[in-house]
């Protein structure tokens, strides 16, 4: 996500402009890092494995998409709605056939009332709304609060916007909530936004009751901004989906940030919504207006088909709750310590400590030697602890090749002789 | 014996700290009386390992209090011990210095000197300079505390590089900060040289609260290292900075931040008008959960001032 460099000397080969690059991206050394991130080195392992073991299917648990297309119903609509003249235009800040949408699915799913006029607006996908939340409230010096595992977009703006970003870790020993109590007053004191996921992305984990009160009741006392990150929310297992704005005084302190991805199959489609309190709502307008000029309507009018129709999640939970438990059942036959997550398509748990001779110092060791010896491919974290993070999202064309897949994951693991 | 003037030196203005900076916690909590060892098991049920180092931490303390030296000692071991696996920065770096404070304290070197190690190697990692610059300050004055000047000096000056990149608003109270470091370490040229810097930085600041928290902080620092009439003449400027700041909880933290450097300076007289301003002030913030926590802010600073009064 951010570049590191490490050289800033000039060479033949840079460009004249070369030292115009601005400081937030590495300035007159941008380009020229050397540090290979997580997602390149699963890339090139997997490549690797492709090449040496041609016969091995990989088994990759690394995606972090939906692996089925949006359902028939929303493409009819997209099939329909594009070619109708009056979609063509600039779709601005939304149009009201969407955000009544998002309203009627706001009520009818989690009981959380929302004006649509003034407390729902679209967005490009939600980590455009990520990028943009900051700048309608972080100055130089201010501060970010982020929890850590997490999606990094919001703490990327703020570092851009001259802030600074407070990690809060989630561990299990905390039950994989932020201590909040345990964060420096110095820090309050500058801190402007805490950014929080529930259900979590990667830990699974889902929000309580008790802990959004107590963040709403934190929210107030500090004067602190809450965006909170539900692209995951009808992904809920262990209990109904719930809204962070369906706790009493959360619209007062805050914003939740809704994705039509994850739950609806429309990954690729970039549609999601911010709603919450009318006045952050419309500095994130402000912001998004000199942005962009909205989504395609046409995809918008799809996306409201698509929140009307309550099948449509139900189907895509049930589809990665069964896929959850098969993989939790064969994990732990193999010696994973995993529970199944309360929600997300993710499943994270503790990274072996090694296999058969070899000791892994690292998760991304762990998830190297997978991707190497087993062709099973996976997404290592290592931020707060060894952790590997196996997503349901892998390609199966039925239950029946689901099946096959996990016992092939099985076999294989099995004879890793792991060690936890 | 020396070193523990020194040791006790460094603790009552370590105390000082925290009554000066403006955000630090005031006031104590009564708790029921817990045995030792009912304290050692709580510590134990801690959720998380900088908890529990934290909370036996407090419990080597009060051992070492009790002439328990050894037992102290032992508590202190088993913290640290919490603390050597992986981490957060901003959680673990703070508690190893405390921990590396106290056995710097009780002369247990070698273990406070690998404490230090492990904690300055965390706080490089942390990205946030005003944390970045007090934690080395701390770190710094602990190493003094452990008689290896040569540390402290490149600790300190690690504060004193985190402290001038902090963006203008918030550099005084990390300039502060260091220059307490310094004081605490007994380098009273290069502390004048920060706080000559801090006056600089607060006496730029436009917003009347940033500002006279700043010259608090500025106060805090002169009225430590004795010049008590250059204190008072900046909590005069900064008290002039407090009473024009209108908005109320604003104002309420800005008196705040005056009383306790005034307190700090001496004059608990003045200290408590200025928070009996404060708590009108405080009274009148808008929103519930907000005006509770300034409200019980003041409350216990008046309460610790009039103590003071009272001796």
């Amino acid at each position: 996500m951010a570049t590191t460099t490490t050289s800033t000397a000039e060479t033949a080969a840079d460009p004249w402009f070369q030292d115009l690059f601005a400081q937030r991206i590495g300035g007159a050394g941008y380009g020229k890092g050397n540090e290979i991130y997580k997602f390149e080195l699963i890339k090139r392992a997997k490549r690797q494995a492709l090449a040496e073991h041609p016969e091995r299917r990989m088994l990759d648990f690394g995606i972090g998409e939906n692996d089925e297309m949006a359902p028939e119903s929303v493409r009819a609509v997209m099939r329909r709605e594009v070619d109708r003249p009056e979609n063509r235009g600039y779709a601005d800040n939304g149009i009201a056939a969407y955000k009544e949408a998002v309203a009627t699915f706001m009520q009818r799913e989690f009981g959380v009332s929302l004006d649509p006029v003034k407390e729902i607006n679209h967005c490009i996908g939600s980590k455009t709304a990520y990028a943009m939340l900051p700048a309608a409230f972080i100055d130089p010096g201010d501060v970010t609060l982020m929890t850590v595992p997490g999606y990094p977009v919001a703490g990327t703006a703020t570092r851009w916007f001259g802030g600074v970003v407070h990690r809060l870790p989630l561990v299990p020993e905390n039950d994989f909530f932020p201590d909040l109590a345990g964060i420096p007053d110095d820090v309050l004191a500058r801190t402007k936004l805490l950014v929080l996921c529930y259900p979590n992305s990667p830990t699974g984990k889902t929000a309580t009751r008790s802990f959004y009160e107590q963040v709403v009741a934190f929210a107030h006392k500090h004067r602190i901004i809450v965006v909170q990150d539900a692209a995951h929310i009808m992904l809920s297992y262990d209990d109904e989906p719930l809204s962070f704005l369906s706790i009493d005084g959360a619209k007062e302190v805050g914003v939740e940030v809704h994705s039509m991805s994850k739950g609806f199959h429309m990954i690729g489609w970039r549609l999601g919504w911010v709603c919450g309190h009318e006045k952050i709502v419309r500095a994130f307008a402000d912001v998004k207006d000199n942005c962009d000029s909205g989504q395609f309507m046409a995809i918008q009018k799809a996306g409201a088909a698509a929140l009307a129709d309550p099948k449509i999640p139900r189907h895509v939970r049930e589809k990665y709750r069964r896929r959850l438990e098969k993989l939790v059942g064969v994990l732990r036959a193999v010696g994973f310590e995993c529970d199944m997550p309360g929600g997300t398509y993710f499943l994270y748990t503790k990274s072996p400590k090694g296999a058969g001779d070899r000791v892994f110092a690292t998760a991304q060791d762990a998830s190297q030697f997978l991707i190497h010896d087993l062709s099973i491919s996976t997404v290592p974290w290592d931020d707060c602890g060894a952790y590997l993070r196996f997503s349901a999202t892998y390609e199966a064309e039925d239950e029946s090749a689901e099946d096959d897949l996990m016992a092939e994951t099985h076999a294989r693991l099995s004879r890793a002789r792991l060690k936890f | 014996m020396r070193q523990f003037d020194s040791i006790r030196s460094c603790l009552i203005i370590i105390v000082g700290l925290a009554a000066i900076l403006p955000t630090a916690g005031c006031g104590t909590k009564k708790k029921p009386a817990l045995t030792i060892e009912q304290r050692l098991k709580n510590a134990e049920k801690e959720k998380t390992p900088d908890r529990q180092a934290a909370a036996l931490l407090k419990v080597a303390r009060s051992q070492f209090a009790a002439n328990q030296e050894a037992e102290a000692k032992q508590t202190a071991a088993k913290a640290l011990a919490k603390l050597t696996g992986e981490g957060d920065a901003n959680l673990f770096a703070p508690r190893l210095v405390d921990i590396a404070g106290f056995l710097a304290e009780v002369g247990d070197r070698k273990p406070a000197r690998e404490a230090l190690t492990q904690a300055c190697g965390l706080i490089d990692t942390i990205e946030d300079p005003v944390r970045k610059a007090k934690l080395f300050a701390d770190a710094g004055a602990v190493y003094k505390a452990n008689t290896d000047s040569a540390q402290a000096k490149e600790m300190l000056k690690k504060a004193a590089d985190a402290a001038a990149s902090v963006e203008e608003r918030f550099r005084a109270d990390a300039l502060a900060a260091v220059a307490l470091g310094y004081t605490r370490s007994g380098l009273a040229d290069a502390a004048s040289d920060v706080v000559d810097k801090l006056l600089e930085a607060a006496k730029t600041l436009e917003e009347p609260r940033a500002k006279a928290e700043a010259l608090s902080a500025a106060a805090g620092v002169q009225a430590q290292t004795g010049k008590k009439k250059q204190a008072t003449q900046l909590l005069e400027e900064a008290e002039t900075a407090a009473k024009s700041v209108d908005r109320a909880e604003s104002r309420a933290y800005a008196l705040l931040a005056v009383a306790l450097a005034t307190s700090g300076n001496g004059d608990n007289k003045q200290a408590l008008a200025l928070l009996k301003e404060a708590d009108k002030a405080a009274d009148k913030v808008p929103e519930p959960a907000s005006q509770k926590k300034i409200v019980d802010k003041v409350r216990a600073t008046m309460a610790d001032v009039e103590k003071k009064l009272k001796k």
